[in-house]
């Protein structure tokens, strides 16, 4: 069985934020106008972070980081969910049932990367915007959780496919639409079990790094940080 | 097989949830649903994927649109295509957002009140509006004043830009006027030194050193998926070092967080600061010596002396370090290891397609390139290859036509002149009717009333011209002061066949066929309205073709005539097809002009991987057959006075990708992705250093008013040491007065600062030297409306 992980290459990685949009057209994310931002009520399962180390020098100390659920191997989140509305899965994907979901965001306070979202109000497309959601996404209703799923749904239909085949799932059937779209092919995605995943090598590499490591959370996105590496991909 | 609760919830909630909006009446949140204004059912039907090009910007990537039924769901790039590599931007992924955006034209609209409100504007029909327009227009080619029929057009490479232009042409009128304010000083300074008319196309994936004097091309490149996907290439590849990129700009722009090293250099001091690299690599003798004895002029010689004199003479460490406020350590560094990287590329300033730069700034930056050995070198300045893929027939103009185009342009370009339009110039025109009146003017894919200095004077003019005709899909400022607002599809909706962008070496041609099968309103492509008015104006000669799907197979006709090149394909395909054509063989996988329409319609495109390094006959085009150091401009940039510090703060413009070129402030996933580092959205804002801020008492987040002799604006200051002292940084790309229910009325606009001040060498409007005043301010008069 397959073990999910991504690899975001900060050395690569342009701050674009085309993830972030792919993100939510994918995932029939609502639209937030001004007033909703303004307020961080706006969703996005993957947002680019600032990280300010100080004052510029002549190093640019402003760093951006991609950050996506990490899909921990040790998910706080699961831990505190009083109706069991969040789970790890046996391929380690963190889920979110939202039918489920009581909205308490027990979960939300938990996550240590604040990557989880409320939805404080039912989600709005002004016609004819709605025309535009995508069938395999369930839309979420006002007061409950929601978070990214590594595009879950495209691991369905892979495995759909996989099956139509006869043969097991494998790494490179799927991948979740944020690395499909990034333009400096900065994301990488596979199965952290297969040796000859690209993920797997990368994750040796010795620019790998994870991020709060020290909370033991084993996040299941590993990050490449700025420098040399040697051979890599 | 066992299904556990839990797994079965999960799956429920998770992908198979298509069931929540996939079976009608079996909606899971029929609440959620019923929210929108009518409920919303889901798409059913078969999925496809269906190829087009994006031209949410004039990147030109090739892009897969997930169709299920009659519904676009997802764009995705096309793993084929060469642009896009499959990978597309923020700005592609809204494509959907703009496809179903509620505020679209869905008819085209007649203005019937005062200019300057959509208010102002009524329905009516596409035959009232071909009718009124074909009338204005055979009355003018009736009095012989087919001149006075003019087009200003945006940057885009595609079928409609064609045939407005071949449109244009036909008619008999010379005033074809590009409006590509991003390209434009980057392509005169290749045109001053290198003698020909290009947008100079840097190798940035070939390169293992960048020197940017202020070009902020990971956020506003010509191509940023392209030039994105580069770059990933030139920081990590297995098969070559690690790229270094070093930063000078008076602003940490996104690209400067990427880099390795930014150099705060003063405002205005680009061009100096490069000189003085370039004269530390000349005083330590770091030279390309082969380069410059073989293949230039105006090293050693030229009136008054050569470069060499000048650069030793005026440009010494002492004096740029002062000028710059760089140390002297730090110049003759990054001199060094200019000089002796391997493959080094130095990028003119460029801050988006509305924002050039200066031609004193590239036409130094390029001046460094040639010293360094790299013009037209893997890993250097390449110049873009093209085909020629128009189809007219030749002959076709008639005599009115040809007494056209002996009239001069009304913008004042000739043959001679640098700039390729003068939009400000045009603007006066139109105005004092000098060297002539006006009849009719077209705008397609430009928004000179947003982006040009002196806006209001343009906005003026366009009340002189008796009848406006604006193409836009939302409206845009410059659609409030139109007669006539046509309604353009989307770009999933229509035809089209797009050339390569600015900044692309390669030549390629895209083709897009209707991802949809039909388009959402009663739009029309403007190829169409252009063909269209050809036919009822009798120039069907020049023009014979029906629609734009016609015009689209007649340029891929002429594509097989090209004889070279190659179907989109794999790496691998790029490969062969490069090694073959490198040894002079041509194996193009189609037999005839049918076959290959067949298969560039099915994988999206063709283009030629091959680049011929060093082919100078090609590349340099000056009289003299080289490159030209152009010791008299050099001079002038030493002559010209440091900066002037008379009061008040350096305006520093910069355009963020997500509503870069003016446009998608209109789509709200845009407008929420406005700086991530400042965590910036839905307003503009103006960063200004801590110490600036001290000194007039400024605290962050509050309101500022910024000041130019022409006006205000009213913005939120964001206090960061991402800025140099002296100085404010204003992105640009908010501050509309049209574009729909998220766009209007938020953030301002801060070109609408610019006096009309023109660079001397060029005449282009000179954007970087405005000096602004900035005070502290109670809100904005005009708070930004709720939108929910």
């Amino acid at each position: 069985m397959a073990r999910w992980g991504m690899v975001i290459d900060l050395d690569r990685c342009t701050a674009c934020q085309a993830c972030v949009v792919a993100c939510q057209v994918e995932n029939n994310i609502p639209v937030a106008g001004q007033s909703d931002s303004d307020r961080g009520r706006g969703i996005s399962w993957i947002r680019l972070a600032p990280f300010n180390e100080g004052e510029h020098g002549t190093r640019p100390g402003l760093r951006l980081v991609p950050i996506p659920c990490m899909h921990c191997e040790k998910p706080p989140c699961t831990k505190v969910c009083p109706v069991k509305a969040t789970s790890i899965g046996k391929e380690g994907i963190v889920a979110q049932v939202y039918a489920r979901c009581i909205g308490c965001r027990y979960c939300t306070t938990a996550c240590p990367y604040t990557v989880r979202r409320f939805n404080w109000k039912l989600p709005e497309w002004p016609d004819p915007m709605g025309e535009g959601l995508s069938p395999d996404v369930s839309v979420r209703p006002r007061g409950v959780v929601e978070k990214c799923s590594f595009c879950h749904h495209r691991l369905q239909n892979a495995r759909d496919k996989a099956a139509i085949e006869g043969r097991a799932l494998r790494d490179g059937d799927y991948m979740p639409a944020c690395v499909e779209s990034c333009p400096a092919e900065a994301m990488f995605f596979g199965d952290l079990d297969d040796p000859r995943s690209v993920v797997t090598r990368l994750e040796a590499g010795p620019r790998a790094f994870r991020l709060l490591e020290e909370l033991g959370t084993k996040p299941k996105v590993i990050y490449l940080s700025k420098g040399e590496s040697g051979a890599d991909v | 097989m066992k299904i556990a609760r839990r797994e079965f919830i999960g799956l429920v909630a998770g992908a198979a949830a298509g069931a929540a909006l996939g079976a009608p009446g079996g909606r899971l949140f029929s609440d959620a649903l019923l929210s929108a204004n009518q409920p919303i059912y889901p798409p059913r039907g078969p999925e496809q994927f269906m190829l087009s090009v994006c031209t949410a910007c004039p990147g030109g990537c090739g892009v897969r649109a997930r169709r299920i039924g009659n519904r676009i769901v997802k764009v995705e790039g096309n793993p084929l295509h060469p642009v896009s590599g499959g990978r597309l931007c923020a700005k592609g992924q809204a494509a959907v957002q703009a496809l179903y955006h509620p505020d679209r034209l869905r008819l085209p609209l007649r203005r019937t009140g005062p200019r300057g409100s959509l208010k102002s504007f009524r329905p009516a029909t596409w035959d009232a509006a071909i009718a009124e327009i074909a009338n204005r227009l055979q009355s003018v080619r009736d009095e012989q004043r087919p001149e006075s029929v003019v087009l200003l057009r945006g940057g885009r490479s595609d079928t409609a830009t064609r045939a407005a232009r071949r449109f244009l042409q036909a008619f008999g009128s010379p005033n074809d006027i590009p409006f590509d304010r991003g390209n434009d000083a980057g392509a005169i300074a290749l045109f001053l030194t290198q003698g020909l008319r290009a947008a100079p196309a840097p190798d940035i994936r070939g390169a293992d050193y960048i020197l940017s004097l202020g070009s902020d091309f990971l956020e506003s490149s010509p191509a940023p998926v392209y030039t994105a996907r580069a770059y990933g290439d030139f920081r990590q590849t297995h098969t070559a070092r690690r790229g270094k990129l070093i930063y000078a700009d008076p602003r940490l722009s996104i690209t400067a967080a990427s880099a390795d090293e930014w150099i705060p250099i003063r405002p205005m001091t680009h061009a100096t600061f490069a000189l003085g690299v370039a004269a530390a690599i000349v005083e330590e003798g770091l030279y390309d010596r082969e380069f410059v004895a073989e293949r230039s002029i105006g090293f050693e010689d030229g009136p008054g002396g050569g470069l060499r004199s000048i650069l030793l003479k005026q440009f010494s460490l002492e004096r740029v370090a002062a000028e710059s406020g760089i140390t002297v350590n730090v110049i003759l560094r990054i001199a060094r290891e200019l000089a002796g990287a391997h493959k080094a590329l130095v990028l003119g300033p460029h801050n988006g397609p509305l924002l050039g730069g200066r031609v004193y700034d590239h036409v130094a930056a390029h001046v460094l390139n040639a010293l360094i050995g790299n013009v037209d070198q893997a890993g250097g300045i390449l110049i873009a290859d093209d085909v020629a893929i128009e189809a007219w027939p030749a002959d076709a103009l008639d005599a009115v036509a040809t007494a056209g185009h002996r009239q001069p342009r009304i913008d004042g370009v000739g043959p001679d002149s640098l700039l390729s339009g003068d939009a400000e110039q045009l603007a006066r025109a139109l105005t004092t009717r000098q060297p002539y009146a006006a009849e009719v003017l077209f705008i397609l894919g430009a928004d000179p009333l947003y982006a040009t200095a002196a806006h209001d004077q343009f906005a003026a003019a366009m009340e002189k011209v008796p009848l406006v005709v604006d193409f836009a899909s939302i409206p845009n400022d410059t659609s409030l002061y139109a007669d006539w607002i046509l309604p353009e599809p989307h770009f999933l909706e229509t035809w089209n066949v797009q050339t390569s962008p600015a900044s692309v070496a390669f030549a390629s041609v895209s083709v897009a066929s209707p991802a949809l099968p039909k388009p959402l309103y009663d739009t029309r492509p403007a190829a169409d309205v252009f063909l269209d008015l050809a036919r009822r104006l009798g120039l069907q000669r020049a023009m014979p073709w029906q629609d734009s799907a016609a015009l689209s197979r007649a340029e891929v006709d002429r594509l097989f005539e090209a004889r070279r090149g190659a179907i989109i394909g794999t790496q691998f395909d790029a490969a062969w097809v490069r090694m073959m054509e490198g040894a002079g063989w041509w194996a193009p996988g189609y037999a005839s002009a049918d076959e290959l329409w067949k298969r560039v319609s099915e994988s999206g495109g063709w283009w030629d991987p091959f680049y011929d390094h060093g082919d100078w006959s090609r590349v340099i085009r000056t009289p003299s057959g080289r490159f030209d150091f152009r010791p008299d401009i050099v001079r002038q940039i030493a002559d010209g006075a440091p900066a002037a510090a008379d009061g008040g703060l350096s305006l520093l413009l910069f355009e963020p990708l997500p509503i870069a070129g003016a446009t998608g402030a209109e789509l709200p996933f845009l407008q929420a992705l406005l700086d991530p580092g400042l965590d910036e959205r839905w307003e503009t804002w103006g960063e200004i250093h801590p110490e600036t801020a001290a000194a007039l008492h400024i605290r962050n987040g509050s309101w500022i008013r910024v000041a130019s002799s022409r006006r205000a604006i009213v913005i939120r200051a964001r206090v960061t040491d991402r800025v140099v002292t002296g100085a404010i940084a204003i992105p640009v790309g908010l501050g509309k007065a049209a574009g729909g229910r998220w766009a209007e009325g938020a953030g301002a606009n801060p070109l609408h600062l610019l006096d009309g001040a023109r660079e001397p060498l060029s005449s282009l409007p000179d954007f970087g030297s405005s000096r602004v005043l900035v005070s502290e301010a109670t809100a904005p008069d005009q708070r930004p409306i709720k939108r929910s």
